[in-house]
């Protein structure tokens, strides 16, 4: 046998001793060694272990319903003293109800917004597995002969496509036509890797015919009405008759892809031969991984793919999950991940400002409770109990908030769609994920509002109370004090924030982009279009409103996006890779535009050679090339050399986002699809009909749609516009429930120093001097607030400005301003109730004694 | 303190006090889990003992005092029941009860054919 402490089993023996309810544990438990040890020494350990095992678990239901009951019969009574406090301080219970519900609204609105951001291209089956291909500086556009090589090289990679978005095209059947944006191109792996509905035909077989077309739901009711597309043939872009193979459900929003028809990459190996090569990038990949395989090995053996091919491109090619392909895009950095993380901040702040007026407005009163707390007490209530009763109180009084929570939420959803541009529906909101994240919010409140008055009411020493000296010590005032100075800052922090984004889109948006962008028209064209310029331009500027015509190769104010980089080589070459964008522009595009010329002409048909033999090149490439005197030499981009006539002052050609890149301009007919006109600004839509009336002159079949440059522009900072008014709203109601918390806290001094005041006036004091008095109390705190969170908001502003290559100063007197109607703002608030109390008449205060 | 209307002794309460009862001085967990399980002919826990020992101190009909502990109990006291007055009161009318039902029964009523 063991030692003596051994003898008995640990485990069946507390847990014995721990769910009997007995009044007597001691003799229960000593009795249970005594016949243990008995048992044993009669009929061997197995036996008693046996034996006392058998006991614990037949112990089990009797503790399972005493403790049941009790609890219920306990919450029972917390609730009824919850609901007669609630009623007995029905202002309090207000603010605390309006605080936490707003913030609680604030919280599963952003929560929901979170979570829609997080679920972008996560309902694939096989998300996990699919990859794009991704060069090293974050671009996304590969070669089109990629995709075939990293099938064939690795077998790790069971499938892959081609993936090129097909700008906007004409789709025709009898007499039905209209205008897509979202065609894609693709292979046929493309629909066995990503999920997509097809409601008909044939997934398998659907792009094997390269003429084939498969349609969304949208596309094919608008088309077709009511008849069956499937195998009815439509024209593409007014020259290719497409046979419709397959008709898919709606693609989902959350998708970084959005598609509305689909076309086989077969078509254009069919009318063009050299659509498969490693020269240039304009696709892009993607693939699907064998389940089993690392990502990590696969990226090290694909990474010199394209170098292979093309040993200048130095770029290494790694894979990005497909799943981070929304939140993480090539030509913006993290900026959605940003705002996903200052978003769910943002949440997180109203919570805890909501969570913090509780907390206040139930430590500030808990003199009241202080009876309560010891009669409780007296007659046998443990800490424990109390600690449960106040969390109790504080879900009871959370329950309630959320229910208000919900209706608010639901009346809000509209305007927050229209805010954020989503789709929120109510149905969405039964999802499991949000379910649960609703329930996690509604917990985290319970958690952040309950815990403290918890502790704090539960810990009062029964003899203190009950002989009535309170803890009214400077301990308890001091963390209120903190609480109150930490909402204010936070409140401080969000106005400062939303100041310095308004101000950052205000100045995008008004900044010198180097061009005159008001007044421009601007329109997609075609061959018949580009081939008749001239004619087509003196027709145009017969009309005296019509200024300046002008082609190029891209929408004008993305420039960037749509060309791509070409490999540069020029006289005196020092120095390695040059990145530079190359344009097609006509004669006519200085003046369109506007732009200045730094050194040297611009393109003139006086010059023959101009057509041929001539670059422009902004300053941005001059600076980039280490050149002194640029014009007249050599320069070669795309293997085309031609010599430099001119150098154009900078302009920002696409978002203020990014620096100004090298660009280089050339005179390239062939590759004009966008028109470019500018109008003078009287009779805007008389100007407009006479250019559709052309345009229906030359394109009877197409319809003229067209944009203004300046609203196209304006879309650019759309994400930025929504970020802003988003912070906007939620950084008011932040202000706002902070300010419900001081007002509480104001009422509540006030009304606590009642006879203070009265005594005060009586002596003599004046109305104002009591103001000053009570309120400086709160306008310290305010200005600590103030204080404190300063160099924080710097910090944190200026690391969000960093996102911008073009950016505003921070100024001193944003915070200022903050500060000062915070100030006024809170001291509104409390005066209030300070002038309510502090007019009184003495005689009414001091009566009732 | 609670107010229990005063309610018959269950069956398991009768047996525990008749138990006490009969140990007279001796009257602690273990020997009246055993006594029981010896006049009830079937074993109860001591949960269930417990349980019904609080039951009849709130009742008032037994009290307890302590004993001094052993080492053979991990060095717990004993707990020691005592009848109270009213314990036996209330014994004495669950005698008279239990007389009462079964008046005017006795072993041959049960060789009968059953009425």
């Amino acid at each position: 046998m063991d030692g003596k402490k051994s003898r008995i089993p640990k485990i069946p023996f507390w847990l014995m001793k721990h769910i009997s309810s007995c009044d007597n544990p001691d003799a229960y438990s000593g009795d249970i060694e005594e016949e243990y040890s008995e048992i044993q020494k009669c009929r061997g350990r197995t036996r008693a272990r046996l034996w006392i095992w058998r006991h614990v678990i037949l112990a089990i239901p009797r503790w399972a319903t005493n403790i049941f009951l009790w609890r219920i019969a306990m919450f029972k009574n917390y609730v009824k003293t919850a609901i007669r406090i609630f009623f007995r301080h029905k202002g309090y219970t207000f603010i605390n109800i309006a605080g936490l519900a707003i913030g609680m609204a604030c919280c599963i609105l952003i929560f929901l917004w979170v979570q829609d951001e997080l679920s972008y291209d996560r309902f694939h089956e096989n998300a996990e597995d699919l990859y794009v291909a991704t060069f090293s500086n974050g671009s996304i556009v590969t070669p089109t002969a990629l995709s075939d090589y990293l099938k064939e090289e690795y077998p790790e990679i069971i499938r892959a496509s081609r993936y090129l978005g097909q700008g906007r095209n004409l789709l025709k059947y009898r007499d039905k036509q209209i205008y897509e944006e979202g065609g894609i191109m693709v292979d046929p792996d493309f629909l066995k890797m990503i999920t997509v509905k097809i409601l008909k035909g044939d997934p398998a077989t659907a792009l094997d015919d390269p003429s084939s077309i498969l349609l969304s739901e949208q596309v094919a009711s608008k088309l077709f009405g009511t008849t069956d597309p499937l195998g009815q043939t439509l024209t593409y872009n007014t020259n290719l008759d497409m046979k419709v193979s397959a008709v898919f459900e709606d693609y989902p929003r959350n998708s970084y892809l959005r598609f509305q028809y689909i076309i086989p990459a077969a078509l254009a190996l069919k009318y063009d031969k050299n659509f498969v090569t490693w020269d240039r990038n304009f696709i892009l990949t993607f693939v699907q991984l064998n389940p089993e395989t690392p990502v990590k090995g696969v990226d090290a053996k694909i990474s010199d793919a394209v170098e292979k091919h093309r040993p200048q491109d130095k770029r290494e090619l790694s894979l990005q999950p497909i799943t981070r392909l929304y939140l993480n895009p090539f030509n913006h950095t993290n900026v959605r991940l940003t705002y996903v993380y200052l978003f769910s901040a943002l949440a997180f702040f109203i919570l805890l400002i909501a969570g913090i007026n509780f907390i206040n407005l139930t430590t500030a009163r808990s003199s009241n409770r202080a009876k309560e707390v010891g009669v409780r007490k007296t007659v046998g209530a443990y800490r424990s109990h109390l600690v449960r009763q106040f969390f109790s109180e504080s879900l009871i009084l959370t329950v309630i908030s959320s229910g208000f929570t919900l209706a608010i939420v639901y009346l809000s959803l509209p305007m927050f769609n229209e805010l954020t541009g989503k789709l929120f529906t109510w149905e969405f909101m039964i999802q499991d994920t949000v379910v649960f994240g609703i329930l996690g919010i509604i917990f985290l409140t319970v958690i952040i509002s309950g815990s403290y008055p918890a502790f704090i009411l539960s810990r009062f020493s029964l003899t203190k109370v009950l002989r009535g000296k309170l803890m009214t010590g400077m301990k308890g005032c001091l963390f209120r004090k903190i609480l109150v100075v930490l909402q204010f800052s936070l409140s401080i922090l969000l106005i400062i924030g939303t100041i310095m984004i308004f101000r950052q889109i205000h100045f995008l948006q008004e900044s010198d982009v180097g061009y005159d962008k008001e007044n421009i028209v601007y329109f997609g064209i075609g061959t018949r279009f580009r081939q008749n310029i001239d004619t087509i331009k003196t027709e145009l500027l017969s009309n005296g409103n019509v200024m300046d015509v002008t082609l190029t190769n891209v929408a004008p104010y993305r420039w960037n996006t749509n060309a791509g980089y070409g490999d540069v080589h020029w006289e005196g070459k020092t120095h390695q890779q040059v990145k530079m964008v190359m344009t097609s522009v006509d004669y006519d595009f200085l003046d369109t535009f506007k732009l200045k010329m730094a050194q040297g002409r611009f393109f003139s048909k006086e010059y023959s050679t101009d057509a041929s033999d001539a670059y422009v090149v902004n300053q941005a490439a001059v600076k980039a090339m280490e050149m002194d005197d640029p014009v007249g030499k050599e320069l070669k981009v795309w293997e085309l050399a031609k010599r430099i006539i001119g150098v154009v002052e900078d302009y920002h050609f696409e978002s203020l986002h990014s620096e100004i890149i090298p660009m280089a301009m050339r005179i390239e007919p062939d590759s004009y699809s966008q028109a470019c006109i500018r109008i003078s600004p009287y009779r805007i839509p008389d100007t407009i009909a006479f250019i559709e009336k052309k345009w229906k002159e030359i394109y009877p079949e197409y319809p003229f749609e067209y944009m203004f440059l300046d609203d196209a522009i304006q879309n650019q900072y759309r994400s930025e516009q929504a970020t802003g008014k988003i912070v906007t709203v939620f950084t008011i109601l932040a202000l706002f429930i902070s300010c419900l918390g001081i007002f509480g806290l104001s009422s509540y001094t006030a009304e606590q120093r009642t006879k203070e005041i009265g005594i005060r006036k009586v002596l003599g004091a004046s109305v104002w001097s009591l103001f000053k008095y009570i309120s400086r109390e709160f306008v310290v705190l305010v200005i600590f607030a103030n204080v404190i969170i300063w160099p924080l908001a710097y910090f944190i502003m200026s690391r969000w400005l960093q996102t911008f290559a073009f950016r505003i100063d921070i100024g001193w007197w944003m915070f200022v301003l903050t500060g000062i109607s915070v100030l006024t703002v809170s001291l509104l608030t409390v005066s209030w109730q300070i002038i309510r109390v502090a007019t009184t008449d003495p005689v009414d205060s001091l009566r009732y004694e | 303190m609670r107010k229990f209307s005063m309610k018959e002794l269950t069956k398991l309460e009768e047996l525990v006090m008749i138990a006490i009862w009969r140990l007279e001085e001796d009257a602690y967990g273990v020997k009246i889990k055993n006594k029981v399980k010896e006049i009830g002919g079937r074993e109860y826990f001591y949960n269930t003992l417990y349980t019904t020992f609080d039951q009849l101190t709130r009742k008032g009909c037994i009290t307890k005092h302590f004993g001094e502990p052993s080492a053979v109990r991990g060095g717990k006291r004993k707990v020691y029941f005592h009848i109270t007055k009213k314990g036996r009161s209330e014994l004495e009318k669950a005698f008279e009860r239990h007389n009462r039902i079964w008046a005017g029964i006795d072993e041959k009523s049960f060789q009968k054919e059953s009425p």
